[in-house]
């Protein structure tokens, strides 16, 4: 059939895509209206609140992963509400956990499996059914498989959080090539978190009992993982007096409702911190116990190592007054042990991030609030988590090779504590070098969107069959990423499905919970875990003997089926009921501090200090004649130097002591006066591209104009929505390193004119200026394409309420700032360096 | 029979919105319409810049301009909430142009009158108005038979004639220049070049 003549044909009467019919999707395709139930005629939460059924789950619109009752109606979803018996948010929820709800019945939502018929990009599918989707993927894997090349088949996911399911999916064949969203998001912090405590997540801080929040640009108003549980307790120490300081080079709603703002230069939030350190350390006012026994350094060391780092240098390089600096960290050494410094993904997103966080989380030991009441409670970050629940058996091993694909070998840091990669580089890497993918699995990833130089470098990748050979890609609407994939399987949404969860603990004792379906998904809709299992199943030897129970849910339940009966229930049945579920343990104050007990030194023996188990395990530390815990570090003390910092450096030829120095990156060192600095960030509605399509969210945020500040717009004649042309440079160091300040690309963006950023900083976010997902995320009112989603479904808002459509004079639907933002792994981890453009802009 | 009093605090509002999605959400409400709405206000000069919130929605005037202002009797004043009967209502929009701060919208599809009533029908469950449950602040508060009204609650006026039963804490006055009166709330508030104070 000619693409013509169908989209004619189905024009007609179409209220189906009947099976093998063709449907284009590209952004240029026709439009046609077909027979619908309209949205607005549906009954109200309003209208049905008094017959509602209330299904305990947890949110996925962010990692925060909050407690909630999804509210059900006749088979319907028709709102949220906070499950109150969620400890970390406590009955309470935030803008996106309610605007999620409109992802289950987005009218464009993908509810069929579709097959590519023209070119890759091209944007022509052909409907087809699951069981031909699960036997193509199932062939094509088999084939590299059977020639012994298992690492040619390759899993890419963001926000996965069924690692349980996947990560055995790949073992199973064999495929070490697992690639994540890690080095886009957190490497840096957790890398510094790991060198320092060892634990594995973000810090927990006893935020309810906190009387000093030292934030070095989290934006916990909006964003930060796990915000919304700190934001909750943080408002109850805030009407008891707590006081919160703020360094961000922009004004976000954290910074705009801190007691005290400060915008440092991009970068030296270590420099900062490291004065502070300075003054604690010059003006004695630490916990000398806890140094001297609890940390690797002592204060004779450490006044050596900080000499350098006086106020007035870190005022130079910050360009904050030095007394602001002596002041605050004065104010936060005497609200101890009661007090926190503490990042988010700001000050870590940059080439020098891992020591900026090093210097932050090292302020908490010098004044001694590591895991004490109101403090960096770091050790309330233990939830049950996916470790403490058994997979089924035979568990298939991991295999015993890597490749540079997700194993870099340049960035040797990234993978040791947790598999973190580099994956940003994974891209440029298959087209650059010999390493192709014959199979491509997506996930909850919009590289396009969201990666940076995604709109071209990802884009470049995912468009060449030599690079990727076949791509599926699992995702509920038409996104950047299904557009250039040759099978789309049409995902659950995350009302739609299981996962076991759980975040670092605010009330600090270990808690997880359960997200599950609160209706069936519609049509072909499936959670990709499950099509994962039907794939392995028709794999066969020796994959589908690791794959031997029915479905995702029978998984879950087998891996609860060994918590102990609560109320009479089995495990299973508890978190079906309740949602969650709350260790009976007291909260986890200094947990370095407590002594090992007798069974865990059962034939254990000492070596210069250190307690090992039988088996030759370091499991604790001697201190005062007594086995504790300590930290999870190779001293098993909060390492403020860290060895295993010194030696990777080493490896790779980096001179590096192993202490948290600071060292401005040389692009922003380098600095002229005309060159500014491009910052990223988050809004309290969006997360990465997944809220774009969500139309209550993106009412709110639709457009993003570049922030520039006051003065500099002035000196430049650039007023508020002015169009400017930005171009951006490649940085002087590190990956495709530019001492000639080659471009990376040039855009028009509109201005917005604040007095609340940095003067040398610009700031754009992303989350918005797609070209697909549907009307929403695009901007676009209309009737619906004639396409695969939710064929008798239509919301009127969406053919011409969306008041912020171009064409009603609106402001549109943005611009993705990601073909600006060059590929910049930072040393060692390979965490992208985010904050680190260089640019220049000129009014148009 | 209890009376409802809404109390707002935007001291203690974080500006995430949750309020106006979750009462969206509740009343499937058309976009650009709004029930509920937080306001935004950047006030100072770099690099002394502070921001501020205000939740704004129907205050339940007492001697409301809107119930006298409809022809058709469909406004009406029960236990402190001003009620619109989608019976009566013709979709006229005169109670929208009465309204000196925005706070009343015509349904462009059904053409009824909408706005805030406290969630009357969470009210009448025992249940919280949906904005009020989902606050993590605690910046909304309704406050039963006028029982431990906060001493520094005021009313927010926009006309000298308004009598709001809704009371507000540290309301910034700046924030009525983004207030039309006789227009629905605009959602062109939410864009952010409209964020700072005028310079």
């Amino acid at each position: 059939m000619q693409r013509r003549t169908f989209i004619k044909n189905s024009a007609l009467s179409m209220a189906t895509l009947p099976l093998g019919g063709l449907i284009s999707l590209s952004p240029n395709a026709e439009a046609s209206s077909e027979k619908t139930i309209l949205q607005q005629t549906q009954k109200t939460l309003a209208d049905s609140i008094h017959t509602i059924k209330k299904v305990p789950s947890v949110c996925l619109n962010c990692s925060t992963v909050c407690g909630i009752n999804i509210l059900v109606d006749d088979n319907k979803i028709l709102g949220v509400e906070g499950n109150p018996l969620d400890p970390n948010s406590q009955g309470k929820l935030c803008a996106k956990a309610h605007g999620g709800v409109s992802a289950v019945s987005y009218p464009e939502r993908i509810v069929y499996p579709l097959k590519r018929v023209g070119k890759r990009g091209e944007g022509l599918w052909q409907r087809i059914t699951m069981e031909e989707a699960y036997d193509t993927i199932a062939k094509r894997i088999k084939k590299n498989l059977d020639a012994g090349e298992p690492e040619k088949v390759a899993l890419h996911f963001g926000r996965n959080k069924m690692g349980d399911i996947t990560n055995r999916f790949m073992n199973a064949i064999g495929s070490p090539v697992i690639l994540n969203h890690r080095g886009l998001c957190s490497s840096n912090k957790r890398a510094a978190n790991y060198t320092t405590i060892g634990d594995t997540s973000w810090e927990t801080i006893d935020a309810k009992e906190c009387k000093y929040f030292l934030n070095f640009g989290s934006n916990f108003f909006e964003t930060h993982q796990g915000g919304l549980p700190l934001l909750k307790r943080f408002v109850e120490a805030k009407n008891n007096g707590a006081k919160l300081i703020t360094f961000d080079v922009r004004l976000s709603n954290t910074a705009g409702r801190s007691d005290e703002w400060f915008a440092p230069f991009p970068s030296s939030e270590g420099a900062v911190a490291l004065a502070m350190a300075h003054v604690i350390v010059q003006k004695k006012v630490y916990d000398k116990t806890f140094i001297e026994e609890w940390t690797n350094m002592s204060l004779k060391e450490l006044d050596t190592f900080l000499k350098p780092y006086t106020a007035q240098y870190a005022a130079k390089v910050s360009g904050l007054a030095a007394k602001d600096i002596e002041r605050i960290a004065l104010e936060f050494a005497s609200a101890a042990p009661a007090c926190a410094a503490f990042t988010n993904r700001g000050s870590q997103a940059h080439q020098n991030g891992l020591n900026n966080d090093r210097a932050v989380i090292m302020l908490n030991a010098l004044v001694g609030s590591i895991g004490q009441k109101g403090g960096y409670a770091y050790g309330g970050s233990k939830n049950k988590g996916h470790k403490s629940f058994p997979l089924p058996k035979p568990i298939p091993p991991k295999p015993k090779f890597t490749t540079d694909l997700e194993d870099p070998r340049l960035y040797p840091l990234a993978n040791k504590w947790q598999k973190m990669r580099v994956s940003h580089l994974a891209f440029d890497k298959l087209i650059n070098t010999k390493q192709k993918l014959d199979v491509y699995l997506s996930y909850t990833i919009s590289a396009p969107q969201t990666w940076p130089e995604g709109p071209t470098v990802a884009v470049e990748a995912l468009k060449d069959e030599n690079v990727i050979g076949f791509h599926a890609c699992s995702d509920v609407v038409y996104s950047e990423m299904a557009h250039y994939a040759d099978l789309i399987l049409p995902d659950a949404t995350y009302f739609e499905r299981y996962t076991i969860e759980g975040r670092n603990a605010y009330e600090l004792i270990p808690y997880f919970a359960l997200r599950q379906p609160a209706v069936q998904s519609p049509y072909d809709c499936e959670n990709f875990a499950d099509t994962l299992i039907k794939i392995a199943k028709r794999l066969g030897s020796p994959v589908a003997k690791y794959f031997e129970f029915d479905s995702y849910e029978a998984f879950i339940k087998l891996r609860l089926s060994t918590l102990p009966k609560r109320e009479g229930l089995s495990g299973f049945e508890y978190m079906k009921k309740y949602g969650v579920w709350v260790e009976d343990k007291k909260k986890n104050y200094n947990s370095y501090n407590m002594a090992l007990s007798p069974k865990k030194l059962q034939n254990s023996f000492v070596k210069e200090g250190i307690v090992y188990n039988k088996k030759g395990k370091a499991i604790g530390i001697m201190h005062n004649g007594v086995a504790k815990k300590g930290f999870k570090t190779p001293s098993k003390k909060f390492e403020i130097y860290s060895s295993t910092i010194e030696s990777t450096a080493k490896s790779l030829q980096i001179e590096d002591d192993g202490l948290p120095h600071f060292e401005m990156p040389q692009s922003l060192k380098e600095i002229l006066d005309n060159e500014l600095v491009l910052t990223t960030f988050k809004w309290n509605v969006h997360t990465q591209a997944r809220t774009g399509p969500q139309k209550y969210l993106s009412e709110i945020i639709h457009d993003n104009p570049i922030w520039i500040n006051t003065q500099t717009a002035k000196k430049l004649n650039i007023k508020n929505g002015d169009m400017i042309e930005i171009t951006s440079y490649r940085p002087k160091s590190g990956f495709r390193a530019s001492s000639q300040n080659e471009v990376v690309a040039s855009m028009e963006i509109k201005a917005f004119v604040t007095q609340g950023i940095h003067p040398q900083v610009l700031a754009i976010s992303n989350s918005v200026g797609m070209g697909f997902g549907g009307r929403i995320p695009k901007a676009k009112n209309g009737s619906k394409r004639n396409n695969l989603s939710f064929p008798s479904y239509e919301d009127l808002d969406l053919r011409g309420n969306i008041w912020w459509d171009t064409s009603q004079g609106g402001t549109g639907n943005g611009v993705n700032p990601n073909s600006l933002i060059p590929i910049n792994p930072a040393p060692l981890v390979g965490m992208q360096a985010w904050n680190d453009t260089i640019c220049t802009i000129r009014k148009i | 029979m209890n009376t409802y009093r809404m109390i707002i605090d935007a001291n203690k509002c974080v500006g995430c919105h949750a309020c106006e999605v979750a009462c969206k959400q509740e009343f499937s409400a058309p976009l650009g319409f709004f029930r509920t709405t937080t306001l935004y206000l950047d006030t100072g000069t770099y690099p002394s810049v502070k921001r501020e919130f205000l939740p704004l929605m129907c205050r339940q005037c007492t001697d409301a301009v809107c119930i006298s202002a409809c022809t058709q009797g469909a406004l009406s004043r029960k236990n402190g909430i001003v009620l619109v009967d989608e019976k009566k209502c013709t979709g006229c929009g005169d109670c929208v142009k009465a309204c000196s701060i925005g706070a009343i919208y015509v349904n462009p599809i059904t053409q009824i009158a909408e706005k805030c009533n406290l969630c009357s029908h969470r009210l009448e469950i025992g249940m919280q108005p949906a904005c009020v449950e989902t606050c993590i602040s605690n910046a909304l508060t309704l406050v039963t038979n006028d029982n431990a009204l906060p001493k520094d609650a005021l009313p927010l006026k926009n006309n000298v004639n308004d009598k709001p039963h809704t009371l507000h804490i540290g309301a910034n006055p700046l924030m009525k220049q983004k207030l039309v009166a006789g227009q629905s709330f605009s959602p062109l508030n939410y864009e952010i070049d409209t964020w700072a104070e005028e310079i």
